[in-house]
């Protein structure tokens, strides 16, 4: 008889080979990553190979009811991800509903569930979504608190660091803003968990890496997916992208060509080309071994640094926001310096990760009920955190990243009637940042 | 310290890992930066960061100015300076705003003038308090500065560190005494022949903070009072692996930790000095973590002390929970947004668990604001 139990992101099969298993002489006993767990146990059935599962410590949940009524695009995208035997990955625009896609997953598969999630505000926030839809019992794992409950809901920083105790203790993963999952920390999270059904969520899945390949084994093949054109209008607000391009100042513009052309001088000299993020990355990676890359890398950096966050910038922010003072905007910068100039200089609530958690909540609140009717932050609003009618979205700066752009955009496109949603993006003209403001928006 | 490993200074070669240490001839940096930091003192955190960047403009290595600088950045105390609390200043201020759009300089010394005056301080001190608390905006109010050798030889020590960190299996050896190490570093076998002793170890994952690190670099610092020792560890970097070696001899006296006796002294030869250090609140399982035990074993070591009381999986001096019944009181008309900050405030970690422990039920709303905290009805204080 094999003896299967779970040590540390691995299933042990004492007496016997399994399939995925390697011999580990150490303990005498066949190992094997946990994510193969319900491989080994369907061949062991169908071998009829008689085993006692000790691996797996799942409790029996209480029935779960949500009254969570689903659009026909939901109902479409969960009937694929079960057709697909509950794994799989969903992409769905922000404001398109992926959480309650999730909250029906839980209801139906009646079983342990762990909600896996980037930060902690999306812990609260996931938190009191379950225990609202749900009237049951919710398990924290993160930020000071360790309670396990069948539902349970935790950062990709405690999933990885707590696999020995929470590794074998659900049936379903799932993973909210899953394209973090292939960074290689996170892995771990999806190698190391026995879980059998896994459900990831995103609105973005591409990473410039071409890492979120990986995910299909990780949780699962892309089994549904739509666009924001493909539900503008009918589920998502009506929505408005401006590019303005502002002049920087003589000041600003002196500096910026004094320190490019260190940068332009020594790309000429060695025979560089940029075409792509990855001679750039090797651009990055030379100058930790050349003094003269590393001059010019850092020169490019001061000169990006100045184009990102001209005083121009701020100055037309305040005409901006001073032509719609009804609109609820947040202003998004890429540098957390700019925030908090724009903060003191306008006296405007700021979110940045140096924000304590509760000021960040109180911000949130205070800004959902209209108290504050603009918020400034870097990239920590990027993505996830709920918040529902705000109709300007004001980029000051960014990367070249179209997933952070569609994040950005996603903040505002949630459906209100009368809506109309304005993106509005400003980039200093005449420097490189026209080229990083044209690849995020995929030209 | 364990130098961050994106600062460490290598060379990969046939299979070994070479650290690039730190010689004689970085002495006058170390002077130089010696010197910023010194300089520094009553200036603010962003100041130095900027003098220090000026620093790696002279061509030095970049790697090295940031690992000497972060070693030098232990030596310092930073103190916030604010008149007034900079959250409830920022809260005000932004209050006071409400749906304004502030795009002048006189509308913003309006708002503060307004708003000063209700608080009673001066506008200046406002505006000086409202992001006093930023990491840039800290002021530098102690710097011990080292010696500069004794600085190279701190800073080598800790890239020895760094790399022996990312092992997975360390063999140690010398002429002497070899502690057994903690069991939170991992699985280690110790053989002794003849007055020679071998460590073999399999090192666990050691993470970034906490309490691994301080027993490495106590198991490292023991190990370098001892007559001819040396270290062997085998790092795997992809599908390669590679060998770093280290031995009294080769070195020249150039890597050193801060002070032998005071790791030693600091970090204790058991575990009844980290006992000493738990404080008020105690977490089981970090405590299991740092007397590498399980979780019960640290449960009945906390049980076994009469000084705290068990509130599942923290435990909380007597003293700190009379502390905390007294600043709660009866419950009233307390929210979870009350209640919550307080507990922090106090140290309190788990903060629903203590407050369920205590006796109180949370009527669970859509956010904090709006939960409410109450005492239940008979339930007595607990009993220390």
């Amino acid at each position: 008889m094999i003896r299967l139990r779970f040590e540390s992101g691995s299933i042990i099969a004492e007496g016997g080979s399994v399939p995925q298993g390697k011999y580990d002489p150490s303990i005498d006993a066949y190992r094997a990553p946990a994510f193969h767990y319900r491989e080994i146990v369907e061949s062991l059935e169908e071998r009829g190979i008689e085993y006692s599962d000790e691996a797996s410590e799942i409790p029996i949940c209480p029935e779960l009811s949500s009254g969570v009524e689903l659009r026909d695009y939901q109902s479409e995208a969960l009937d694929a991800w079960k057709i697909s035997g509950c794994r799989g990955l969903i992409v769905l625009p922000t404001g398109a509903g992926k959480t309650v896609i999730a909250l029906k997953a839980i209801e139906d598969a009646k079983e342990a569930a762990l909600v896996i999630v980037p930060t902690l505000v999306l812990v609260d926030q996931w938190e009191s979504r379950l225990r609202e839809s749900f009237g049951a019992e919710v398990g924290v794992v993160g930020g000071g608190r360790n309670t396990v409950e069948c539902l349970t809901v935790t950062t990709y920083d405690s999933a990885s660091q707590k696999v020995d105790t929470l590794g074998n203790r659900f049936r379903l993963l799932i993973f909210d803003e899953v394209h973090h999952l292939p960074a290689p920390t996170f892995q771990r999270i999806a190698e190391m968990y026995i879980a059998p059904h896994r459900l990831g969520l995103t609105a973005t899945l591409e990473r410039g890496d071409g890492s979120h390949l990986a995910l299909t084994e990780l949780v699962g093949e892309k089994v549904y997916e739509m666009k924001v054109d493909d539900l503008v209008g009918t589920h998502l607000s009506d929505y408005t992208i401006e590019t303005v391009q502002v002049p920087l100042t003589m000041a600003e513009r002196s500096e910026y060509e004094v320190q490019f052309s260190v940068y332009r001088a020594f790309i000429k000299s060695r025979g560089i080309r940029m075409r792509s993020p990855r001679d750039f990355q090797r651009f990055v990676m030379r100058s930790g071994v050349d003094p003269a890359a590393r001059r010019a890398l850092l020169a490019r950096n001061r000169a990006m640094y100045i184009a990102l966050n001209s005083q121009s910038k701020t100055s037309y922010l305040k005409d901006l926001l001073l032509e719609n003072p009804d609109e609820k905007a947040i202003v998004f910068t890429q540098h957390n310096s700019l925030v908090y100039r724009i903060s003191r200089e306008m006296l405007m609530p700021a979110i940045t990760h140096q924000t304590p958690q509760e000021e960040r909540e109180e911000i949130l609140r205070k800004f959902r009920s209209g108290a504050y009717r603009r918020v400034v932050t870097s990239r920590v609003l990027d993505e996830g955190v709920d918040v529902p009618d705000a109709s300007l979205a004001v980029i000051l700066s960014g990367t070249g990243s179209s997933r952070s752009f569609i994040q950005r955009l996603g903040r505002v496109l949630r459906k209100q009637e009368g809506k109309k949603a304005k993106l509005i993006e400003l980039v200093s003209s005449g420097t490189a940042e026209i080229r990083l403001s044209r690849r995020r928006k995929g030209y | 310290m364990i130098l961050p490993s994106e600062l460490l200074r290598v060379r990969r070669s046939k299979g070994k890992i070479i650290s690039l240490y730190a010689g004689d001839d970085k002495i006058s940096l170390t002077k130089t930066l010696i010197s910023i930091f010194e300089e520094s003192v009553g200036k603010k955190y962003g100041d130095l960061g900027e003098a220090l960047n000026r620093c790696e403009d002279l061509g030095y290595n970049y790697r090295l100015v940031r690992g000497l600088s972060t070693i030098l950045i232990e030596r310092c105390s930073f103190q916030t300076r604010a008149v007034v609390s900079p959250i409830e200043a920022r809260r005000a201020v932004f209050e006071e705003v409400g749906s304004e759009v502030i795009a002048t300089a006189k509308e913003r010394s309006r708002i503060l003038a307004k708003v000063s005056s209700r608080i009673g301080l001066s506008p200046d001190d406002l505006d000086a308090s409202l992001y006093a608390d930023l990491s840039d905006e800290q002021i530098l109010s102690e710097f011990r500065s080292p010696e500069p050798l004794e600085l190279l030889k701190e800073y080598n020590f800790s890239a020895t560190l760094a790399i022996i960190s990312r092992a997975k299996k360390i063999e140690l050896r010398c002429r002497g005494r070899l502690e057994e190490p903690s069991k939170s570093l991992g699985r280690g076998v110790i053989q002794s022949e003849r007055g020679a002793f071998t460590l073999n170890l399999d090192l666990r994952p050691v993470k970034r903070a906490g309490q691994q690190q301080a027993e490495l670099e106590r198991l490292i610092a023991s190990l370098f009072l001892q007559e001819d020792w040396s270290i062997s560890a085998e790092l795997q970097s992809g599908k390669k692996s590679y060998l770093f070696e280290l031995s009294k001899g080769k070195i020249g006296g150039l890597v050193a930790p801060k002070s032998l006796r005071k790791i030693l002294a600091r970090e204790g030869s058991g575990t009844s000095n980290k006992e000493k250090q738990l404080g008020d609140v105690v977490l089981v399982e970090e405590l299991a973590m740092s007397l590498g035990v399980t979780e019960s074993e640290a449960r009945k070591k906390l049980t076994m002390k009469s000084t705290y009381v068990d509130m599942g999986d923290v435990f909380i001096s007597a003293g700190k929970l009379r502390e905390i019944e007294a600043v709660l009181g009866r419950g009233g008309e307390m929210t979870l947004s009350d209640v919550i900050p307080k507990l922090r405030k106090l140290g309190c970690r788990r903060p629903l668990q203590v407050l369920e422990a205590l006796g109180y039920s949370v009527d669970w709303a859509e956010n904090r604001d709006e939960s409410r905290v109450h005492k239940l009805s008979g339930f007595k204080s607990v009993q220390v």
